[in-house]
């Protein structure tokens, strides 16, 4: 059993500059923010090593033209690690993580369905909230698609097959 | 593996389910060995309304997330 600022340690000495501010916001909470590329390193180092054994959920957000991923992941006493990292807005692609967090599969398909990031390696991004005549393209948690585009698409009924 | 699957459907209205969701179970005699999910038939939005909200009026959706937490959403959103 360690506490965060052993696990923050233990991630500064580890990862260096590759992470960026983090910090224990408040108890039992570590935030960390790093680049796309070295994200799925991160996760095996704390998942073998540090025993960050469970995926909270991942969390996206529209930041205008990047769509930030936050990766939660839990440890035996409740201490949550939460990992930000940026895709681009126009080529929204990342690696997925199902082969070392198998459950976070449904999680990619939430954030593919309403953002559009497109997870590769994942097998199965089919809709998961949305309807099956949802229009492709239209991701309706992106700040550009707008509440009356919404309305528009529900009152037709969806994509007019 | 035999590759004698049964696929089962289960929801998205059935009376064991507490809300509408829908299951694709198959089974190998009695073992379940996969499953499909499809959740989303009561999803709100809520996240989306909220964008075009004032802070004072997305406090009362915030209240409306959920019928029986009644106070989790909103200290969570006021914090």
């Amino acid at each position: 059993m360690s506490g965060e600022e052993e696990i923050l340690e233990k991630i500064k000495e580890r990862f260096g500059d590759n992470v960026k501010n983090i910090t224990i916001q408040r108890p039992r909470r570590i935030f960390a923010e790093t680049d796309m590329k070295y994200l799925k390193e991160i996760l095996q180092y704390a998942k073998d090593e540090l025993g960050f054994d469970h995926i909270s959920t991942i969390t996206g957000e529209d930041m205008g033209e990047e769509i930030e991923l936050i990766y939660h992941i839990a440890y035996e006493n409740a201490i949550e690690l939460s990992i930000k990292t940026k895709v681009p807005k126009q080529d929204p692609k990342i690696a997925t993580i199902i082969d070392l967090y198998p459950p976070a599969g449904i999680y990619e398909r939430e954030v593919h369905d309403l953002l559009g990031v497109v997870f590769e390696g994942n097998p199965d991004l089919s809709p998961l909230l949305l309807p099956d005549n949802w229009p492709k393209g239209v991701y309706p948690l992106r700040k550009d698609v707008s509440l009356e585009e919404i309305k528009a698409i529900i009152e037709k009924g969806g994509e007019e097959e | 593996m035999s590759g004698s699957t049964i696929k089962i459907i289960i929801g998205p209205q059935h009376p064991a389910l507490k809300e509408p969701e829908r299951f694709i179970l198959e089974t190998e005699g009695e073992y379940v060995v996969d499953v499909k999910v499809r959740i989303g038939y009561i999803h709100r939005g809520i996240e989306k309304a909220m964008e075009n909200r004032t802070y004072l009026q997305g406090l009362y959706l915030s209240e409306r997330v959920c019928g029986i937490c009644s106070d989790a959403h909103t200290t969570c959103y006021v914090q």
